[in-house]
């Protein structure tokens, strides 16, 4: 299997993990675990967020950078890790 | 509609509007004086003399003439507006005057030579030399318009009359001024003007020949003209200026976008590709989506192939491997309302091939670690809280147990059900001493609150696949970091030995370990350095040292003795790493000391390469004891080293397991125990000779350590069942404890209370505290699969402790209510006891 197959198995065996979804610059997800619908989904969705996220830090601090961010609902949390190249969303729901 | 010759000056003639058949359809005014009947046409034609146009140079179609003609008919009834007769009759004269004024100057400048009593007349209005039908031939040919400009005419001029005649504010150019100060005459004739006019405007009011009136100007009849060019291309480009976009594009020069315009093709493509960039960046929404693609295909009906999956795929789709994608995701696309429906479940998934270059980011595997902590996070979020001390409700927030909206359908809905009862029956079965399981259950908050006794709680367990089934043998914390332990997994017993393994656990995780160090030899010990941090020392059962950097990522040592000959030749028990603060140098130095089954001590150096160099060879002793009610139990021990002796070169050496240094007073002393039972306390100084033997145990002494508190204390545990209290100048313990019938395995200090420790033995932890008993522990606590537990470590900065078990598995501990006394008060009953006990007992 593919390395990177093995690591997003490392995430996707978490506890309470729902799914996992990795989306490149152009919004395009390159893997999930979820069905189509809901990723394409979440991946646009995520998208328009991070960035509105991410220019709100720089316009604070043009030197500083989002690296992290995680949107916590009532029924699960967004975990999102963005790059410049890709972006890395799980949802995760722990107490399940 | 027949124009008439312009009469000469002297009375001109009235206009009369004739039809195509000659008729009169002279329109009438609509009030008429009688003046103004008279002058009616007069006026008009003034203005708009029906004089023949040249037509060579103003060539005309008939329908000019007929324009002309109809707006003098309206022209006619302005003029007739109810003027008063006065004023009529002086715009009259006027005009007249004006009209020859024009004339004079038509005259002057005439282009052509035409009549001089021809009136000025409007560049629109020309008259074709006669009227008549056009003919097919005059329709088609070319009629050339020459547009000229009109010259200019001065209607009026005024010179202006301003003269100086004040001197100027600055004194000081005073003499200037004088100078240059206009012509007093003019001056004077300047003023008698003004007063003059002064005069004549008070004088205004009520006369009759001063009269305000109004004038019509002449409003020329606009006509349109559409001209049709080859469509431009238009082209929104949106751009947000923002103000860390202006700061990477200071800092960073970012590489220009090369495009060669050179044709309309690539012009095309140019706009149609940027398009897309814009829908990408801008607004990624399906709803623009559509809007975008449509105004891209409307403008390139080229373009429309490659523009068409856009429309079908992800927004921003390059053509190659919108292409492909395409293929693969057409039925499953996006919620695009324009386009297909017929998305769903069916869809092959969007997956990318494994070789997509995004998969060798590094920095992708490193979100993903990151990823993995906070997830890790999550789960283990009341944990934590419990760890540090705060109350549950402080620290986490619960999430609702209701099931996630975002799975559906399909195997993870059904597997989410299955789990959500499962869940549920595991924490009604489970009680408060549920340490086994994967992730604890947490006792509920009145079994953590409850009480005053002091007490041990199991708050989460490091553990994963590869360690299941080991024995743990060692763990370090991190000097630097506590959240950083390293463990050693090993058997002890001979004749399990297989393969060892490290890992270094993060609190963040305890789900995988962040560094994992596979090693052909069991581990027996660990040590993370002190001076630098990231320097962790682990001792094998076959007598290598390896040293790791946890900093790097590599599963190799950057120091290892396996291929040294001087390596200890037996399983190395303890490693441990020394410093001391040189006064010489004024530097803090660190040396790394390892004790094996050999019977050596050794120090080794780290500097080039891995150096050895012998502290002590351990010998065997047989010292003597006085005689007392324990003596039964040492002689078998004083036998056995007798007959050694006399057996001579075979069992020279006796096996050391453990050592500690003395950090207080003199850093070069420390004190080593052996699988005799006996304790030595050697110097660096002396490399043949024991400065004092501590005899009191009866079995291998597995752990000695000094009292942080007390410089002359330290303790013991061995195999024996008994931890035993020495005070370093006597060569008795002044206390000893015995608890179970179980070897005890490990015994550590508690940081910050003098009086207390924790042991571990086969099943049970026990914390001691001697202000309180000496007799027996003040807590005690037996992991319910009941194991082997090997090791225990006080945490530094938190009230837990960390226990490792036969298991695999590492066990954070909560510690409850230690201690009502002050830590002066336990600092002055060790003290006590330890004067106590030597005075007792069995004194030297």
């Amino acid at each position: 299997m593919a390395e990177i197959d093995e690591a997003i198995k490392k995430i996707a065996s978490h506890k309470g993990v729902v799914g996992t979804i990795v989306v490149n610059s152009d919004g395009i997800p390159i893997r999930t675990s979820l069905d189509n619908t809901t990723t394409v989904h979440y991946a646009s969705l995520i998208h328009q967020l991070t960035s509105k996220a991410r220019s709100c830090i720089r316009d604070i601090d043009p030197a500083d950078d989002l690296t992290f961010l995680r949107i916590r609902s009532k029924k699960h949390e967004i975990l999102v890790a963005p790059d410049k190249e890709f972006f890395l969303i799980v949802v995760q729901n722990p107490s399940s | 509609m027949a124009g008439k010759q312009a009469a000469a000056p002297p009375p001109p003639k009235p206009i009369v509007v004739l039809d195509a058949d000659g008729k009169d359809v002279t329109p009438k005014p609509l009030f008429e004086t009688e003046k103004a009947a008279a002058n009616r046409t007069a006026l008009a034609s003034v203005f708009y003399g029906g004089t023949k146009a040249d037509s060579s140079q103003r060539g005309h179609s008939g329908q000019e003439s007929e324009m002309g003609g109809s707006f003098r008919s309206s022209v006619d009834a302005g003029f007739t507006e109810p003027f008063s007769r006065s004023t009529l009759g002086g715009s009259v004269l006027a005009q007249t005057s004006i009209g020859s004024s024009i004339q004079r100057h038509m005259t002057s400048q005439g282009p052509g030579g035409s009549a001089a009593q021809k009136p000025m007349q409007p560049v629109l209005f020309k008259e074709s030399a006669e009227p008549h039908d056009l003919t097919a031939e005059e329709l088609e040919e070319n009629v050339l318009i020459t547009l000229q400009e009109t010259n200019t005419m001065d209607i009026f001029e005024q010179a202006p009359s301003a003269v100086v005649w004040e001197k100027p504010l600055d004194k000081d150019r005073k003499d200037e001024d004088e100078k240059e100060v206009d012509d007093p005459k003019e001056l004077a004739e300047q003023q008698a003007k003004n007063e003059k006019y002064l005069e004549l405007c008070k004088n205004r009011a009520g006369n009759d020949r001063y009269m305000q009136r109004g004038m019509q100007t002449v409003n020329f009849q606009r006509k349109g003209k559409d001209v049709q060019t080859v469509p431009v291309l238009f082209q929104d480009v949106g751009v947000l200026a923002t103000p860390y976009d202006m700061y990477t594009s200071v800092n960073e020069s970012e590489p220009a976008d090369d495009r060669d315009i050179d044709d309309d093709n690539d012009l095309e493509t140019a706009i149609s590709e940027d398009l897309r960039k814009a829908a990408a960046k801008g607004r990624p929404g399906p709803g623009t989506l559509a809007s975008g693609s449509s105004m891209a295909t409307s403008m390139a009906a080229s373009m429309a192939m490659q523009l068409e999956p856009t429309s079908l795929s992800m927004p921003g789709a390059k053509p190659p491997t919108a292409g492909k994608a395409a293929g693969t995701a057409a039925a499953g696309g996006p919620d695009a309302p324009a386009d297909d429906d017929a998305s769903g479940g069916d869809a092959p998934p969007l997956v990318m091939p494994d070789d997509h270059p995004l998969f060798h980011n590094e920095d992708l595997y490193e979100s993903i670690s990151v990823m993995e902590r906070a997830l890790a996070g999550n789960v283990f979020q009341e944990q934590h809280a419990r760890y540090f001390g705060m109350t549950p409700e402080l620290a986490y927030v619960t999430f609702d147990p209701v099931e996630s909206s975002v799975v559906k359908e399909g195997e993870d809905g059904g597997d989410e059900e299955v789990k959500e009862p499962e869940a549920e029956q595991k924490k009604k079965t489970s009680g408060a001493d549920d340490a086994a399981s994967d992730v604890p259950t947490l006792p509920p908050v009145s079994r953590w609150e409850g009480g005053e006794d002091p007490s041990v709680r199991p708050i989460w367990t490091y553990s994963c696949v590869e360690t299941e089934g080991r024995n743990v043998s060692c763990l370090s914390y991190n000097k630097l970091n506590e959240d950083i332990l390293a463990v050693g997994y090993g058997e002890f017993t001979f004749g399990e030995q297989s393969t060892g393994l490290i890992c270094c656990w993060t609190r963040q995780n305890p789900v995988r370990p962040s560094r994992m160090y596979k090693v052909p030899k069991d581990v027996m010990s660990l040590d993370f350095s002190k001076l630098h941090p990231s320097i962790l020392a682990c001792g094998l059962y076959d007598g290598t040292i390896h040293v790791y950097n946890i900093r790097e990522d590599t599963v190799e040592p950057i120091f290892t003795s396996s291929d040294h000959t001087t390596k200890h030749t037996g399983p190395v028990w303890q490693v441990s790493f020394v410093s001391h603060y040189n006064k010489d140098s004024n530097e803090a130095e660190e040396v790394l000391v390892s004790v094996s089954s050999d019977g050596q001590v050794s120090r080794w150096a780290m500097m080039k390469s891995f150096e050895r160099s012998d502290l002590i060879s351990l010998k065997k002793t047989s010292k003597k004891l006085p005689k007392g009610p324990h003596q039964t139990l040492h002689t078998t021990i004083a036998h056995a080293s007798k007959r050694s002796e006399k057996a001579g070169l075979l069992h020279k050496n006796a096996i050391g397991l453990c050592f500690d240094f003395e950090r207080a007073k003199d850093p070069n002393i420390y004190i080593v125990g052996t699988g005799d039972g006996y304790l030595h306390k050697c110097s660096c100084s002396y490399n043949e000779q024991y400065l004092e033997t501590y005899v009191g145990h009866t079995g291998p002494v597995y752990r000695v350590v000094w009292s942080p508190h007390n410089e002359n204390v330290f303790l013991t545990c061995s195999g024996d069942w008994s931890v035993r209290l020495w005070d370093s100048e006597s060569c008795q313990p002044f206390e000893s404890l015995f608890s179970s019938m179980k070897a005890v395995l490990d015994v550590a200090w508690h940081p910050i209370r003098p009086t207390v420790f924790a042991t571990v033995s086969n099943g049970c932890i026990e914390i001691w505290d001697l202000a309180r008993s000496t007799l027996d522990p003040v807590a005690q606590y037996k992991p319910v699969p009941a194991v082997d537990l090997t090791f225990v470590r006080f945490s530094r900065d938190q009230e837990a402790i960390v226990v490792g078990d036969g298991d695999g598995k590492v066990t954070v501990y909560r510690t409850l209510n230690l201690a009502d006394e002050d830590v002066h008060e336990q600092h002055q009953i060790l003290e006590k006891l330890r004067q106590g006990g030597s005075s007792n007992g069995y004194g030297p």
